[in-house]
């Protein structure tokens, strides 16, 4: 029998430790993860290869998320975006809400609410076929 | 029987109250920071509890914010480890380690959902209200 693809996971995160933690709660999941430091590679890396969810980290003074999740859309609307997030729901709700961010999740998150996320985020995918 | 404490401002014994130290002058009371002046009065105690409640919302975000990527870090190594350890010991103390990380987390969580100004009085701790109500006394 042939093995299932693995779900492949794009993330953006410009904290080192933040990045190879995450990189590694994935991988230890099963997810196959590429891992990246800086807008410039996220978006080269989305346009060379099929994801089948980007996780990015909110957290950086100098981004513009609008501008960025448009970008994304841009290149593969049928994909997923998650984005990590620090602050109350309601306070991304009322200034993303109508963007191209599908899902949230707010530190500090574990293991677990990792795994969910994946999988609900592939279910959107499979929907969104 | 004797008095034991000796009372500021006991007049049962002949002093002074006026020199007293724990008293205020006319000018403290003036300038008291709970008292307000005629426009506030007019303006009400809304206003004044919107400015708390606005300065607790910033204090609130602010420390959300700053200690949401330290918890994620320390959370996720420990679920790390736990996923990996097999000696018992080293087991139960990781999740006593993830259980208080957990208390913390729910701790900023009730920050994030702040929406009113409220404190509550732990024996005289007051404090701003995000659920304290759970904190157990100390023996």
């Amino acid at each position: 029998m042939r093995d299932a693809k693995k779900t492949e996971i794009l993330l953006w995160d410009k904290h080192t430790t933040e990045r190879e933690l995450v990189e590694e709660m994935l991988t230890n999941l099963g997810f196959e993860v590429t891992a990246v430091s800086n807008e410039h590679d996220c978006l080269t890396e989305f346009s060379n290869r099929k994801y089948d969810l980007v996780i990015f980290d909110q957290n950086l003074p100098d981004l513009d998320v609008r501008k960025f999740v448009d970008e994304l859309a841009e290149i593969d609307q049928m994909t997923p975006i998650a984005m990590m997030a620090t602050l109350a729901i309601e306070f991304y709700e009322k200034r993303f809400g109508d963007s191209n961010i599908d899902f949230l999740i707010v530190k500090p998150f574990e293991l677990v609410q990792l795994q969910k996320l994946v999988k609900e985020a592939v279910e959107l995918a499979e929907r969104l076929k | 029987m004797a008095d034991e404490f000796e009372t500021y401002g006991d007049r049962r014994k002949g002093k002074d109250r006026r020199s007293d130290t724990d008293r205020r002058s006319r000018r403290d009371r003036r300038s008291g920071a709970e008292r307000r002046g005629i426009k506030d009065r007019r303006a009400g105690w809304g206003k004044v509890e919107e400015e708390r409640l606005q300065g607790a919302l910033t204090a609130a975000a602010t420390v959300a914010h700053l200690f949401s990527q330290p918890l994620t870090i320390v959370i996720g190594h420990v679920d790390l480890l736990l996923s990996r350890a097999e000696d018992q010991t080293t087991r139960k103390k990781l999740e006593i380690i993830k259980e208080q990380l957990q208390s913390l987390s729910m701790t900023l969580q009730d920050l994030r959902s702040l929406r009113h100004y409220k404190t509550v009085d732990l024996d005289g701790l007051v404090l701003l209200d995000i659920g304290l109500r759970k904190v157990k006394k100390l023996d």
